[in-house]
């Protein structure tokens, strides 16, 4: 009720009356705590503004049940959880000196209680405390929270230590987020606003010992889902291994040595986590003899007896692929992991799926290290071709295993497949042809399944698999080559289309994959998917028309707009339907805000497609345009924001689009471009108000620097006034500094088709 | 935190895999307008003092 009530200004003395509850020494037990308990549930749901006038009546209730003088346990707990609660709203409480320690002071006392809901309420405060108030703790760290928080890290009550482990982890957060603001602050030239203390680096050598301790405390058989202080060490030593990064290694490394052999398997997974979780942070340069040298070690845990070691060893190859893979990629290391690797993918799921990812990031690490020649695409052969075919054939044969769906094992081993097939060179490509087969005729034999679906975890399970197939089609798909395109394109439309048919209404995941899917079959086709557009046009006003489902929607229009550039002008049949949609969606306030600025960037592909066709919706589209170009938002809104510059991106290659579409590709522009003249003046305005605006973003300036060069070159000396000045000379120069090549390109281009006509009128 | 425990780092998942596709979409618009322009990307040499 009071959430209701206090943010209506309604029951103003309510806080009043429950702080008279607690103080009030002739107060029952059962009354404190009842209030306490009232207060804490208040301030964890109401918006932290509305109580913010009344914090220091709030706290001091709050502070008086806290007292280690409090008799009454199930009092201080409730006093204990209300502070929790309202640490967000007592800011100003905290910015004076006097009542931060005090409240300091209040807290510690209870992380001593003997009551362990108390402690662990306590200690979940000072957790809490130390990412609100980071910049007040050097005063509390030496004398008392470093000593408190050790403590409880060693406590064999679980849920101790695990505070204990989570306050160091968020002073790990809170410290590799205080760096990097000192490293924007360092490169803009100012001082950072607030400074690291290096709270974490200074207790390494006290935490490390304790974490690796905690480390060897694994249940044999834990479920996946509970968290304990053993996970908990595992997180946090990655966390001070990428917030304290070169210093960890040798605090770590002489616990991964002397316990990597152990025989008690506790031990050893212990080792292999601890090593696992220093990989990223410290400098791979130093890490990567390391790892070389462990290499051989880590292969052959990947078989241990034990599968808690198994997984661990799994997932440290996993990290190892993905964060030093130079070490791996070699002469050396190469084959034997592989043999291993497809060995692991036979163990059990858990196992298998961070084999996968392994696989995932080797992949792509192995393309990255050849040389692709100056003349192609793509590499003839890379390290893993060798190996390539038997990798695939063993991925298939793992995204096909009944345990697929434990430990999401069936889509890791189609991401990886993906991958491998992504980053494929030359001499697999006979292997990416038949893998294409394969999945063409998985395609159809899921569409089959259709009508045996009865309950709803196999109709997941069956939408989980047609969306994964369609995704690993795309990636074999962007492979073939333009020759063989045209001969398998009639099997997968088919497949596609009747994929959208089946999953019309209810699956709209499904729905988003078959048209990303279209979409690079679109690409690979060219115009020649012209074939296809009778059939599925009908499909793709529907998808068009799906408002509920908005990314289906938002695929849809994407895939127009690649229609349109795979098609030219030969997709001006369709254009009258495909407008009126599209417009109709503009003007539909049930339509996801995120689709609009797509759509109107799809005008922009339509008019670049038909060219002076375009015409006949100049009107409607440049109406359209303005009101879009004059949309405003809620600033105080981030979301917003980034709404409204997607929207002017949006507004902006539309007219890009249009001004060039009209204007041809000729010598001389088409004279009707001249119909457009009449709206240069709004675009220019348009452009300027954008970069006065202080949150456009680099893409904003790259767009509008392009449509400033597309109007210059479609109406030269005509619009030279209105280029040649001030804010625009002002963009094009943030434009020509930006980091950003794209924003660069763009920004110089447009100063020199400026200065050119300057040139040739002076 | 539970998330971050043996997490897989460069997994790409559904979202993100739609995620690209849409950037890969707004590139090849990109690249279209460039040739329609006559710019290369790499065509940005010239100092900023113009």
């Amino acid at each position: 009720v009071a959430c209701t009530e206090l943010p209506n200004g309604q029951w103003p003395d309510l806080m009043a009356v429950l702080v008279q509850n607690v103080t009030n020494a002739t107060s029952t037990e059962m009354m404190k705590e009842s209030t306490l308990e009232a207060i804490g549930y208040i301030c964890q749901d109401i918006d932290p503004e509305i109580l913010q006038s009344q914090s220091n009546e709030i706290l001091t209730a709050i502070v008086h049940g806290m007292k280690k003088d409090e008799p009454s346990n199930h009092v201080r707990l409730a006093a204990t959880n209300a502070l929790l609660n309202s640490l967000e709203f007592t800011k100003a409480n905290f910015d004076k000196e006097q009542e931060r320690h005090f409240i300091m002071q209040v807290v510690c006392e209870a992380t001593q209680s003997v009551d362990t809901q108390v402690k662990v309420a306590a200690l979940q405060c000072l957790v809490k405390i130390m990412s609100l108030y980071y910049q007040y703790m050097e005063h509390y760290m030496g004398p008392a929270l470093f000593a408190i928080t050790m403590e409880a890290m060693k406590s064999d009550v679980d849920e101790v230590s695990l505070q204990g482990i989570e306050f160091w982890s968020s002073v790990c957060d809170e410290e590799v987020d205080l760096a990097i603001e000192a490293s924007e602050a360092a490169e803009q030239g100012r001082p950072p606003e607030r400074t690291s203390r290096f709270y974490a680096k200074g207790a390494l050598q006290y935490l490390i010992p304790i974490l690796t301790q905690v480390l060897t405390k694994q249940e044999e058989f834990d479920d996946d889902d509970d968290w304990n202080p053993c996970k908990a060490a595992g997180v946090c030593l990655m966390l001070m291994a990428t917030c304290c990064e070169d210093d960890v290694v040798p605090l770590v490394l002489p616990f991964v040595k002397d316990n990597i052999q152990s025989p008690d398997w506790r031990f050893r997974d212990a080792a292999v986590m601890a090593f696992g979780s220093i990989l990223e942070g410290p400098d791979p340069q130093n890490l990567k003899p390391i790892v070389e040298q462990a290499m051989p070690m880590l292969i052959n845990l990947l078989k241990d007896p034990s599968v808690v070691v198994r997984d661990t060893a799994a997932w440290t190859v996993g990290r190892v692929c993905e964060l030093l893979p130079d070490a791996v990629v070699n002469e050396v290391v190469l084959k034997p992991l592989l043999q291993a690797l497809v060995e692991g993918l036979q163990s059990e799921p858990r196992v298998a799926s961070n084999v996968c990812w392994a696989f995932s990031s080797l992949a792509e690490a192995a393309y990255e290290s050849v040389e692709i020649p100056d003349d192609a695409e793509e590499p003839d052969t890379y390290p893993l071709s060798e190996y390539f075919e038997a990798i695939i054939q063993r991925l298939l044969e793992t995204t096909d295993r009944n345990d697929g769906s434990q430990h999401n094992l069936r889509s890791a081993a189609y991401e990886a497949l993906m991958e491998m097939v992504k980053n494929s060179p030359k001499d697999c490509y006979v292997t990416v042809q038949k893998t294409t087969l394969v999945i063409l005729e998985r395609l159809q034999r899921v569409l089959q399944m259709e009508g045996h679906i009865t309950s709803s975890n196999d109709r997941v399970q069956y939408n989980d698999l047609q969306s994964l197939l369609c995704a690993t089609l795309q990636s074999v798909l962007r492979k073939v080559t333009p020759e063989d395109a045209p001969h398998i394109s009639d099997p997968i439309m088919t497949a596609l289309l009747q994929m959208l048919q089946n999953s019309s209404g209810r699956a709209g995941g499904v729905q988003e994959d078959v048209l990303l899917a279209m979409s690079t079959l679109v690409e690979v086709l060219g115009e020649q998917f012209i074939k296809y557009m009778d059939a599925f046009k009908p499909y793709l006003l529907v998808a068009l028309k799906n408002h509920a489902e908005y990314q289906v929607c938002l695929a849809a229009v994407g895939l127009t707009g690649d229609i349109c550039r795979a098609l030219g002008n030969n997709v001006l049949a369709y254009c009258d339907e495909l407008m009126t949609v599209l417009l109709e969606n503009l003007g539909d306030t049930s339509v996801h805000r995120s689709v609009k600025p797509q759509i109107l960037s799809v005008f922009g592909d339509i008019a670049l497609a038909i060219g002076p066709e375009f015409k006949k919706y100049l009107d409607v589209a440049l109406g359209t345009l303005k009101q879009a170009s004059e949309a405003q938002v809620d600033k105080t809104d981030y979301d917003m924001i980034d709404y409204l510059n997607e929207l002017r991106e949006g507004c902006l290659e539309a007219y890009t689009g249009i001004v060039q579409g009209l204007k041809g590709d000729g010598e001389q522009p088409n004279p009707d471009v001249n119909l457009v003249q009449p709206h240069v003046p709004h675009m220019i305005s348009f452009i300027e108000h954008i970069f006065q605006d202080e949150d456009h973003t680099d893409g904003n300036i790259a767009a509008s620097s392009g449509l400033v060069g597309d109007l210059v070159c479609a109406y030269g000396e005509a619009i030279l006034p209105l280029v040649d000045k001030g804010a625009i000379t002002n963009l094009l120069t943030k434009g020509r500094r930006s980091k950003t090549n794209k924003t660069k390109a763009l920004s110089t281009w447009a100063t020199k088709e400026i200065r050119k006509l300057k040139n040739t009128s002076s | 935190r539970f998330s971050q425990y043996k997490v897989k780092g460069n997994v790409l998942d559904q979202a993100e895999r739609r995620k690209r596709m849409l950037d890969a979409q707004k590139k090849q618009r990109f690249d279209y307008l460039s040739y329609l322009r006559n710019v290369a990307e790499d065509d940005w040499t010239e100092d900023d003092n113009e």
